[in-house]
């Protein structure tokens, strides 16, 4: 088996697992659509690149790995669950009152490095550990994970433009653009584009992709950055693969319907995933 | 090692607030602690960082008049193990990047010390833009949030000692920056969130916070029992929160008592005693000196005390009338 055919074995267990905590929400909804156009990020991020161990969940030399856009929760819980940090009891109860992963949480031991919630301040985050890791020599690397309309905050204008002065070139930022915000369209409300000349004129290696072709993921990732931090700016659709809801704004925070749910097991069933 | 002793104090009054910070205070902690670094927002020579930051340049970052990131940053070293000391002027370390000293320094409870310099009214010539009177009130309100307000140079330097020891998320506002009048003629035993009683009386009580105003409390204090006999005592409260619930227990048999702080009366020291008082069936009558909470007349920082009623002269006289008023 080529190692992209078990990244995409690994990609459906994500969305296998996301399928269930979003119908296990009901009717009260969750991320749905930030969470669906990220699942194939995930499954390359946990299942290739991040130097990451649950066994040994605070090793110093272990990569980071900040979730910045955090309406993914689906997708980072489910890697979570698939890498053994968590368990199936632990992954059913993120939309419980106290349960272990509400409210976007901060725990290292489970590998959940960094709390978000509130946009634009992930990337500073990551890169106070890329300048840590600097100063103590480790060879660990940074990945955060920013969503497109994330990136109409003016702090992480703030952070690419220091990000590119610290030359930090252990530094890996996957922005998951998949054209959405919460009240629509990107380019109607606040556009972005062309995201990858912005940031190549703010001092960044770029490079984009279809950010569902895990082919294409592993590609961006080996893309050489020396003296400069890497922006990885993956094209995705919102809510990916699930009928009612792909490429809509209302997936942002929705309920997962049975008819749904059952399309897109069925669709992984017979390889038609991802082809509405 | 810094040596706390008369010599020092007098040194350090005739420098000015911020080399107190960064060329006594600071040199001292780094060199007990190799992961103790300072971050600024395009104000190391202000702040006068620079003496210091020459001889170790490896300890300091600019981060440009960027001051979320710089937030964000400090809290991705402090998850790495670094203990950052940050500053900029007041208004911009608390109000500008308010989220993210709310939920990085507040919520995930890391060990960064924001020093905010210019508080208060001090940069009244520059404008409002430029005045940081509700930050006290701000920080106060944030999860496991620390603030500290010195009286003056040295408690400043003791604060910056102390709290290099804690692992706590930390605010230290100062107003002012030259012409600092010294408080404390001797050392003295600093305890964080420990008042520091400066002069023992019986009738009122004036709790004061911050460099000038708790030394105008003191000339005050004299102004009043000079003209009226009644006798005062002052406390320092260099700790706003937490507050010294300890002292607070013990001044009920005061008839009055008066906060003294250069921040808006709303939020600040005189709102923390209140909140303690008003919850005990006896507790004296407050009078809050400070900042109104309406826009005044700019200029330089004695000008805007003046007008605040926070000079020795006014505060005394403001304390005659409440007196009489009684």
């Amino acid at each position: 088996m080529t190692e992209i055919e078990q990244l995409e074995i690994f990609s459906n267990k994500i969305r296998k697992t996301s399928l269930d905590m979003a119908l296990s929400a009901g009717k009260a909804g969750c991320h749905i659509g930030g969470g669906f156009s990220c699942i194939e990020i995930f499954a390359v991020l946990y299942g290739k690149i991040l130097n990451v161990d649950a066994k040994d969940p605070v090793n110093e030399n272990r990569d980071r790995f900040i979730p910045s856009k955090a309406h993914c929760i689906l997708p980072n819980f489910a890697s979570l669950l698939h890498t053994g940090f968590i368990g199936q009891n632990d992954i059913l109860s993120f939309h419980e009152n106290g349960g272990l992963l509400a409210g976007h949480p901060e725990n290292r031991e489970i590998g959940l490095e960094f709390s978000g919630g509130s946009l634009g301040m992930g990337l500073s985050v990551g890169i106070g550990m890329s300048l840590a890791a600097k100063r103590k020599g480790l060879s660990h690397k940074t990945y955060v994970l920013l969503g497109d309309g994330e990136c109409n905050e003016g702090s992480v204008w703030e952070a690419f433009m220091s990000a590119a002065q610290f030359r930090l070139d252990n530094l890996i930022v996957v922005v998951d653009y998949n054209n959405m915000q919460f009240d629509g369209v990107n380019y109607v409300i606040m556009g972005l584009a062309p995201l990858d000349e912005k940031l190549k004129a703010f001092g960044w290696q770029t490079v984009s992709c279809n950010g569902h072709n895990i082919g294409e993921l592993l590609n961006a990732f080996e893309m050489p950055h020396p003296e400069k931090p890497l922006a990885i700016i993956a094209h995705t659709i919102k809510a990916h693969g699930i009928p009612s809801l792909e490429n809509k704004a209302e997936s942002h925070h929705a309920a997962l319907s049975q008819e749904d749910y059952d399309f897109v097991i069925n669709a992984m069933k017979d390889g038609s995933y991802g082809r509405i | 090692m810094v040596e706390f002793n008369a010599r020092n104090f007098r040194t350090w009054s005739i420098m000015g607030i911020n080399p107190c910070i960064w060329s006594v205070a600071f040199p001292e902690i780094i060199a007990d602690d190799p992961d103790a670094l300072a971050m600024t927002a395009d104000l190391a020579r202000y702040s006068g960082m620079v003496r210091t930051q020459s001889k170790f340049p490896d300890r300091f970052y600019n981060f440009g008049i960027a001051e979320q990131n710089m937030v964000g940053t400090a809290a991705g070293m402090a998850m790495s193990g670094y203990h950052v000391f940050m500053t900029t002027y007041a208004p911009f370390i608390t109000y500008r990047c308010a989220d993210q000293i709310r939920h990085l320094l507040g919520n995930l409870n890391l060990n960064i010390k924001a020093i905010g310099s210019a508080a208060g009214l001090s940069a009244g010539l520059s404008g409002n833009a430029l005045l940081a009177l509700g930050d006290m009130a701000f920080m106060r309100s944030i999860p496991n949030m620390q603030v500290f307000s010195p009286a003056d140079c040295v408690e400043a330097v003791k604060i910056m000692l102390a709290v290099s020891k804690m692992n706590s998320p930390t605010y230290i506002r100062f107003c002012g920056a030259t012409n600092i009048p010294a408080v404390y003629q001797q050392d003295y035993d600093f305890k964080i969130g420990k008042a520091v009683v400066l002069r023992r009386g019986a009738k009122i009580l004036l709790v004061g916070t911050g460099l000038n105003i708790v030394a105008n409390a003191l000339k005050a204090a004299e102004l009043i029992e000079e003209k009226t006999g009644i006798s005062v005592e002052v406390a320092n409260f260099h700790t706003i929160k937490p507050i010294d619930t300890d002292y607070l227990e013990q001044i009920r048999d005061f008839d009055l008592i008066v906060s003294i702080e250069e921040h808006s009366v709303i939020g600040g020291l005189g709102s923390a005693i209140a909140e303690f008082g008003i919850k005990r069936k006896c507790f004296p009558r407050q009078v809050f000196i400070g900042v109104e909470d309406k826009l005044y007349t700019l200029g330089k920082r004695d000008f805007m005390l003046d007008q605040c009623g926070l000079t020795a002269e006014k505060i005394a006289d403001r304390i005659i009338k409440e007196i009489k008023n009684d």
